[in-house]
């Protein structure tokens, strides 16, 4: 695996019923996504990804760039694939197909969609999620999203777009770490991990990686005792933590977390965690604003507890809490 | 397409992703299940559910005779938007308190 954890080997699509991954690679403009990827496509000079470049400009640069066996990237330019472009996305990711079963080109197990530094990741996780051809084809890997350690905090200051693709992030890759010192990442690596405490985050200079730090507790399935625990933020985005002793009435659960997108889709920026569901046992579940991902049962060493991360704005963790406590409790 | 009712199958749902919730398997329990717990989220909003058993339906109905075929989930809820003189929130303390008094019931 590698910093955007792309498959050294050829055969990970069999884990995803036979569908290839998809990584969104995100970040605010100029914090370093086609310098990591570069990196990264380096890396797996044996299983390359197919790539798809996604720019606000109409003049792409980065495309010469990031060759793929002689291949160029797809280019989705004058647009970002979030909006404008969305379908061209579609479009991009069906031709891919459709070059493979024509022998065109070789199968890839993988496609890394850089999208333009303006995207929100949301809506084209739920382009690749619920396409009705897409979605039998690719199934959504990871988020990636670049921080620059130099003018991250900025950007999420002052640019709604940015908060949004670190909110989504699974994994946030800090960039330039280079340029700043020691001190000024410790501050930012606190900060990012306030803002969302169930990515991992990951220190690179130069696309090479300096350090590495696990999600918080609650999300790798360390026991917690305090229950739960709240994360005020004066932009209104709050962070709820759960562990929940008791296995997890699915479809309780499943009807209080489909209301709540039903009512509330927005504002519900990140969803992510392990659910112990009664009688099946632990699941993993995540969703990105309205779009949630079908579940993956889990195997192996699991410790039990349901432990879930809620990243929202203007809604009350308490009454969230206790909105879902409600519901988990009808017989 | 179904070569009985004409109807297009809904779209996968992410909440149909679960084989089971119960630990008393049998067929269909999952759906019955489903559809206590949505008639005890809706009567607070004189709404009634049931489940005709076939496939991912619902059947959506107000006390004035009202009655909307659902299918699937993210279905159940905009039919309840359409039914429902006031909106069912999931954060709303008067709902909550309201499944609350009816929980074991």
């Amino acid at each position: 695996m590698t910093l955007l954890s792309l498959p050294a080997t050829n055969n990970t699509a069999l884990g995803r019923g036979g569908r290839r991954g998809v990584t969104l690679l995100s970040g605010f403009l100029g914090s370093g996504k086609t310098t990591l990827l570069r990196r990264e496509l380096d890396r797996v000079n044996d299983n390359p990804p197919a790539a798809i470049l996604n720019d606000f400009g109409q003049m792409m640069v980065d495309d010469m760039l990031l060759s793929v066996d002689g291949e160029r990237p797809i280019v989705l330019s004058g647009g970002c694939a979030c909006c404008t472009r969305r379908d061209d996305l579609a479009q991009a990711l069906s031709g891919l197909l459709d070059a493979e079963q024509r022998g065109y080109t070789p199968r890839r197990d993988h496609v890394v969609i850089e999208t333009s530094g303006l995207s929100d990741p949301g809506p084209i996780a739920f382009t690749v999620a619920n396409d009705p051809v897409l979605k039998h084809h690719y199934a959504l890997a990871r988020i990636c999203v670049t921080v620059d350690a130099l003018t991250g905090l900025s950007s999420i200051k002052h640019h709604e777009v940015a908060l949004r693709q670190l909110l989504a992030a699974d994994d946030l890759l800090i960039t330039k770490a280079d340029l700043v010192d020691a001190e000024h990442i410790r501050g930012l690596v606190c900060r990012l991990r306030e803002l969302n405490p169930s990515a991992t985050i990951s220190v690179t200079s130069n696309g090479e990686l300096l350090q590495t730090e696990p999600p918080n507790a609650a999300d790798v399935g360390l026991l917690r005792t305090q229950f739960p625990e709240h994360n005020e933020h004066t932009s209104g985005i709050s962070t709820l933590e759960l562990v929940i002793d008791q296995p997890v009435d699915w479809q309780a659960f499943s009807i209080w977390l489909s209301l709540l997108l039903h009512q509330h889709g927005p504002d519900v920026l990140r969803v992510k965690g392990i659910l112990d569901v009664q009688g099946v046992g632990p699941i993993a579940l995540n969703g990105v604003q309205h779009v949630v991902h079908r579940p993956e049962h889990l195997t192996g060493p699991i410790p039990p507890k349901t432990r879930l991360v809620f990243i929202v704005r203007d809604i009350d963790p308490e009454l969230l809490e206790r909105s879902l406590h409600t519901f988990l409790a009808i017989k | 397409m179904c070569v009985l009712c004409y109807e297009t199958p809904p779209e996968d749902h992410w909440s149909d992703g679960v084989s089971s919730g119960t630990t008393n398997e049998f067929p269909g329990s999952a759906r019955y299940r489903r559809t206590k717990i949505l008639s005890v989220i809706l009567a607070s909003h004189g709404l009634t559910v049931s489940y005709p058993g076939i496939g991912p339906h619902y059947v959506v109905a107000d006390h004035k005779g009202a009655t909307e075929v659902a299918a699937g989930l993210p279905a159940v809820w905009q039919t309840v938007d359409r039914l429902a003189s006031r909106e069912v929130d999931v954060l709303d303390p008067t709902l909550l308190a309201a499944i609350a008094s009816g929980v074991g019931a």
